[in-house]
């Protein structure tokens, strides 16, 4: 059984293997689950799961979970169940080769202020920017990871370096995204 | 994005949560008066939010990742076993 303050703390550690853990432990049992009580296809109900634990890891990052008065799995069942019932009633069936949609729903549901276009337009704007600037970015505004992290991990000279490398990348891919604005109005 | 260094540490203390109460109160008188500032508040937003499922979509991959290694392992067993 692993304990979850353990478990939210290794998250900031060591995050990779801290999903793996809890994934390993609630596959098999979620997997029957959703087939048996939502009738889920063996496939849907991969996409459901795995969807679930991409969800408690982001309500993790987003501090929207930082205390949790039920056991981790029954929280993993808990998202599983609320999705299995909402992509019954939408009969949106996850497309398993369309997941930038699938997680764009589920980002514009908790935030309205953005759009599937619009994050579409980001997210092909990180892949143009491309690395160092991605990581950066994603590390800083994602992860919430310091200057001093992040210049750990880039292994560049020192904090000042990372910061002024962090400004630079953001302007960098406002003006990509600005001009992926622009061409869709245009369109 | 037409801000500069200082109001974009700003900008990031803003959307990221961390700024004092008065900060806070001062930064959105400012976004009421100041259109570039208000307008890369939003762009920020907007960018932080497909950051956000840029790295989520990672984990996502990483998960198929694992279950296309266990297919696989389970194949090699079949091949060593049969």
């Amino acid at each position: 059984m692993i304990s979850v303050i353990d478990w939210i703390q290794k998250i900031k550690t060591n995050e990779n293997e801290a999903i793996k853990e809890i994934y390993m432990l609630c596959k098999s049992e979620c997997l029957q689950w959703l087939q048996k009580e939502y009738n889920c296809t063996k496939d849907d109900a991969m996409d459901i799961f795995q969807l679930s634990i991409m969800i408690l890891y982001d309500n993790i990052k987003t501090q929207k979970l930082k205390i949790l008065t039920s056991n981790l799995k029954t929280y993993v069942f808990g998202i599983a169940r609320n999705k299995a019932l909402e992509l019954h009633r939408s009969r949106q069936i996850p497309v398993t080769d369309d997941y930038l949609s699938f997680v764009a729903s589920y980002v514009i549901d908790e935030d309205n202020n953005v759009n599937e276009d619009q994050i579409n337009m980001v997210c092909q704007s990180l892949d143009e920017l491309g690395d160092p600037c991605k990581t950066v970015l994603v590390q800083y505004y994602y992860h919430d990871k310091s200057m001093d992290e992040i210049t750990l991990m880039m292994s560049y000279k020192n904090a000042d370096t990372t910061k002024n490398q962090k400004y630079k990348c953001l302007k960098r891919l406002q003006n990509i995204y600005f001009s992926h604005k622009q061409k869709s109005i245009k369109d | 994005m037409r801000s500069s260094e200082k109001d974009l540490m700003l900008l990031d203390g803003y959307i990221k949560g961390r700024l004092d109460v008065d900060v806070t109160s001062e930064f959105e008188m400012r976004l009421v008066h100041e259109r570039d500032l208000k307008a890369d508040l939003e762009d920020l937003k907007e960018l932080h939010q497909g950051m956000r499922v840029k790295a989520l979509l990672e984990k996502l991959e990483m998960m198929k990742g694992w279950e296309n290694d266990m297919v696989g392992e389970v194949s090699i067993a079949k091949i060593l076993f049969q």
